[in-house]
């Protein structure tokens, strides 16, 4: 136990590191890498010999911004090698935490890392500074998001009433009733952080992304679904690794991805809204509408607009999950004592898209092999493309603001290395300079 | 990681232990913390954070005093007790970044100035840290320290107590 949470607070802490090498020749940009220090990789090795069901919990160490997601994954990765399926008043608790998760993670982002890219502050302490009211509007949402995963996982920043099958407890209806007035309270805000995000100025990019999320049956993705594209693909969860290949680059420890044959893609907030803009609640729908943010957002700046808007559509889900909700008959749905090797995979719609588990279990229900590709691996490829198309745009940037542009173009995809960005180091490298 | 010892009141001093308890002496602050929880009834109602420092702008808002320890990284001889109050205390920069989108104890500071969110005085101990390498335990001259910077403390929480006056200046200012 105690070599477990060793590495897993030292991974946590150190997420945040990153750097960016931009090599030019001329006007030419010969090389854009960004170097990721990526977590997963070493968790997987961390879950062999580990029991089955330990999986929730050890993976939700990876993010202290995402533990839901983590856990989401390794659940249904789980749930399908058994065999067993969980439905009813349990999926929808899923649902709710997943929407606090959301709420809490794209209201983090938008407000105080994001915002002050756009009204040209260094950071949110200064923006606060001079935007008081907003930055409160900002955190009291964060609040509303995280007392929800309070409520529904025992605590906010590592969840542990999440278990294979469901959860430890189930809150009553009182108890979740009560939680009404709280979500009440931030659709406003919600909704008035649309409307402030969509009046921003945005740099006119258009990128040509191809779009991978999850599509659900009737409603918009978060624990299941088809993986799907903007070119035509539509796969299940269990052919994911034979469409997108992981691979190991040079600069970096962390693995990159492509789709297969096409190159790289981008999962996230404006994939998902992409491909799932038909399964929005009505308020975010007709907000989206309002503020005319295109059926289809390829300027990357515009992220901060669809993270609003998933912000929207997080709290009226939960409201709609809560006022229905009638209190499973039991907590967790059993799982069967383990007898034989399974293996099962499942993917999950992270606050920063796809995130994918896939694991072997042996017959005494330890596991033997464990693979995630987490989001940020997922879009690290497709960062760099911004990055070299941003900097052949730029070329006659001095080196300060356009190290600047860079941050931002990166901060537009809210990696898990956006604290880092605020520390990125970058190398610009000009033929000529000596450098 | 955020757990408080019993339901926070606005009214009562708050100790805040902030680190991380894997990163050897970084974890100085969460044991000072569990040192002053162990006081019996005269304890200060105490908080570990490891995560959400924006966690602290409502724990702290209101008291009369909120105290955080951390480590921290000066240049002085490891186990060193640093006091610092009021204006001096968003000049701090954490040991490591202790959340993890990078928000320092100085931007939790900033922010909850900006946003009328400070306790009524916030005072910070930092303690010199050595050995910030993977791994449990402090490292000697950090762990000889601990008592000193509990001895402080508990002064502290005194003097704030019974009214006496202290070395510092208000944080509203």
């Amino acid at each position: 136990m105690t070599d477990r949470t060793i590495a897993v607070d030292y991974l946590a802490r150190v997420e945040g590191e990153g750097a960016l090498t931009v090599r030019i020749h001329g006007r030419t940009v010969e090389d854009v890498q960004l170097r990721i220090f990526e977590p997963p990789r070493f968790f997987e090795a961390f879950l062999r010999g580990r029991g089955y069901a330990e999986a929730p919990d050890i993976t939700a160490r990876i993010c202290g911004i995402c533990p839901v997601a983590y856990q989401m994954s390794a659940c249904h990765a789980m749930e399908r090698a058994y065999g067993v399926r969980v439905d009813g008043a349990i999926r929808e608790l899923r649902r709710l935490l997943y929407c606090g998760e959301w709420i809490e993670s794209h209201a983090l982002h938008l407000y105080l890392l994001h915002l002050p890219d756009f009204l040209g502050y260094p950071d949110a302490v200064r923006l606060a500074k001079d935007h008081p009211r907003e930055v409160a509007d900002g955190l009291a949402l964060k609040k509303v998001g995280n007392a929800l995963m309070q409520l529904l996982g025992g605590r906010e920043i590592h969840p542990i009433n999440v278990r294979v099958g469901g959860f430890y407890r189930a809150p009553s209806r009182e108890e979740l009733a009560a939680f009404r007035p709280q979500l009440e309270a931030a659709l406003p805000l919600a909704e008035a952080t649309v409307r402030l995000v969509a009046g921003l100025d945005f740099p006119a990019v258009e990128e040509d992304y191809e779009f991978v999320s999850l599509r659900a049956e009737d409603e918009y993705p978060m624990n299941e679904g088809a993986v799907v594209s903007n070119r035509g693909l539509r796969i299940s969860a269990d052919a994911f690794e034979r469409e997108f290949e992981e691979f190991q680059v040079p600069h970096s420890h962390a693995l990159q991805s492509v789709h297969r044959g096409s190159g790289s893609y981008l999962v996230g907030p404006l994939a998902r809204y992409a491909l799932n803009r038909d399964r929005l609640s009505p308020r975010a729908t007709a907000l989206a509408r309002e503020v005319g943010l295109p059926e289809s957002v390829r300027n990357p700046f515009q992220s901060i607009v669809v993270r609003a808007v998933e912000i929207l559509y997080a709290v009226e889900e939960a409201l709609r999950i809560l006022d229905a909700y009638v209190p499973p008959p039991t907590a967790s749905v059993p799982m069967p004592v383990p007898d034989h090797p399974v293996s099962g995979c499942a993917i999950t719609e992270a606050p920063r898209g796809m995130l994918y588990h896939r694991y072997r279990v042996g017959a005494t229900g330890l596991i033997e092999d464990a693979k995630i590709v987490a989001p940020t691996s997922q879009n690290q490829k497709r960062i760099e493309d911004d990055l070299r198309h941003l900097v052949e745009r730029s070329l006659d940037l001095e080196r300060a603001p356009l190290t600047d542009a860079c941050e931002r173009a990166i901060r537009n995809h809210d990696p898990c290395i956006s604290c880092a960005t605020h520390f990125l180091s970058l190398d610009l490298k000009r033929e000529g300079d000596g450098a | 990681m955020t757990s408080a010892s019993r339901a926070p009141s606005t009214l009562r001093a708050l100790v805040v232990g902030l680190g991380n308890a894997q990163r050897r002496d970084d974890g100085v602050g969460l044991v000072v913390a569990r040192s002053l929880q162990a006081g019996g009834d005269r304890a200060p109602d105490v908080v570990e954070v490891s995560d959400d420092l924006l966690a602290l702008l409502d724990l702290w808002a209101e008291r009369p005093l909120a105290i955080v320890v951390d480590a921290i990284r000066s240049g002085r001889p490891p186990g060193t007790v640093v006091r610092l109050e009021g204006s001096a205390t968003e000049a701090i920069p954490a040991v490591l970044a202790t959340s993890t989108h990078g928000l320092s104890l100085a931007d939790g500071v900033g922010l909850g100035r900006a946003l009328g969110r400070l306790p009524r005085r916030l005072v910070v101990y930092g303690i010199e840290a050595g050995d910030l390498a993977v791994g449990w335990g402090l490292s000697a001259p950090v762990e000889r320290a601990v008592p000193e910077a509990v001895a402080q403390i508990r002064d502290e929480l005194l003097r704030s107590a019974t009214g006496s006056p202290d070395r510092g200046t208000p944080t509203h200012a």
